[in-house]
């Protein structure tokens, strides 16, 4: 039997996820001095659509300092489930947005940015079930030192 | 403000909302997680970790299996030397006769002070 235990955590940061992170934050900044798309503009009120620009930002700032984080593990998996959890909001807002909007018209955004948003939630479901996992691991081997593996 | 607008505005609290508690968990995790200070692995180098534990159980149980070779041999050897050593004070004996050695070789001990088992 091993001296050790070994507490699975899948990590995040796989080229998908960094390359989407990195775009929503590339497209936050854009739209800083850019009016937002015409979707947006017309799906939601003008203090949405502020908030909404500023969580492209937020989740792009937060998912790939979470995701590079060296520190604790725990603090860059809840890092960058603030980051998953603000792009899934903000890629479910849009993908509604284009849906409502333009319909079948934009089919081809509308289910990528459906895929997206997806995919954020999937993720999201991930690391707070590695977060409960690990919180369950320190509370019934509280005195034990755990060996985190993380899985790409 | 229509449904539309209510939708995903709706959709933005909740998830803004969510956000905002994933941030705050920072700090909770931190005083709960303080036995974090642990080690971390790879995937890859808890396999190799794994396959060298293995290794290292099947080469502690060759080695304690050869310790008990090795004590046996010792005492094989141990009492291989006392029937040398008597047979060799007794043919050394000048008073020694042929009946004598006859009888020692005999010896259904075979000098191990045992029985041979025929």
């Amino acid at each position: 039997m091993s001296p050790w235990r070994a507490l699975h955590v899948i990590r995040g940061g796989s080229p998908f996820q960094v390359c989407t992170l990195a775009a929503c934050l590339a497209v936050g900044l854009v739209l800083v001095v850019t009016p937002p798309p015409v979707t947006v503009r017309s799906a939601m009120p003008p203090i949405v659509q502020n908030c909404w620009q500023f969580g492209l930002i937020a989740a792009g700032v937060l998912g790939l300092v979470g995701v590079w984080w060296p520190g604790r593990f725990g603090t860059g998996l809840c890092l960058e489930l603030a980051g998953v959890i603000t792009m899934g909001t903000v890629t479910t807002m849009y993908g509604v947005a284009i849906a409502a909007i333009a319909g079948l018209a934009a089919l081809a955004a509308g289910a990528f940015i459906c895929g997206l948003a997806v995919a954020s939630w999937w993720r999201t479901y991930q690391i707070i079930r590695d977060l409960l996992r690990a919180s369950r691991f320190i509370r019934e081997r509280g005195s034990e030192r755990p060996i985190v593996v993380r899985e790409q | 403000m229509t449904l539309l607008q209510a939708t995903l505005s709706a959709i933005g609290i909740l998830g803004g909302t969510g956000g905002l508690a994933a941030l705050g968990s920072v700090v909770v995790q931190r005083r709960k997680f303080r036995a974090d200070a642990a080690d971390v692995l790879t995937g890859t180098a808890l396999t190799l970790v794994k396959e060298l534990e293995a290794e290292a159980v099947s080469a502690r149980q060759e080695l304690a299996s050869a310790r008990r070779e090795c004590a046996e041999l010792r005492q094989v050897v141990a009492a291989l030397t006392a029937t040398m050593t008597r047979w060799k004070y007794t043919i050394m004996d000048p008073y020694a006769s042929v009946d004598q050695l006859r009888t020692m070789v005999q010896d259904p001990t075979n000098g191990r002070g045992e029985a041979t088992g025929k």
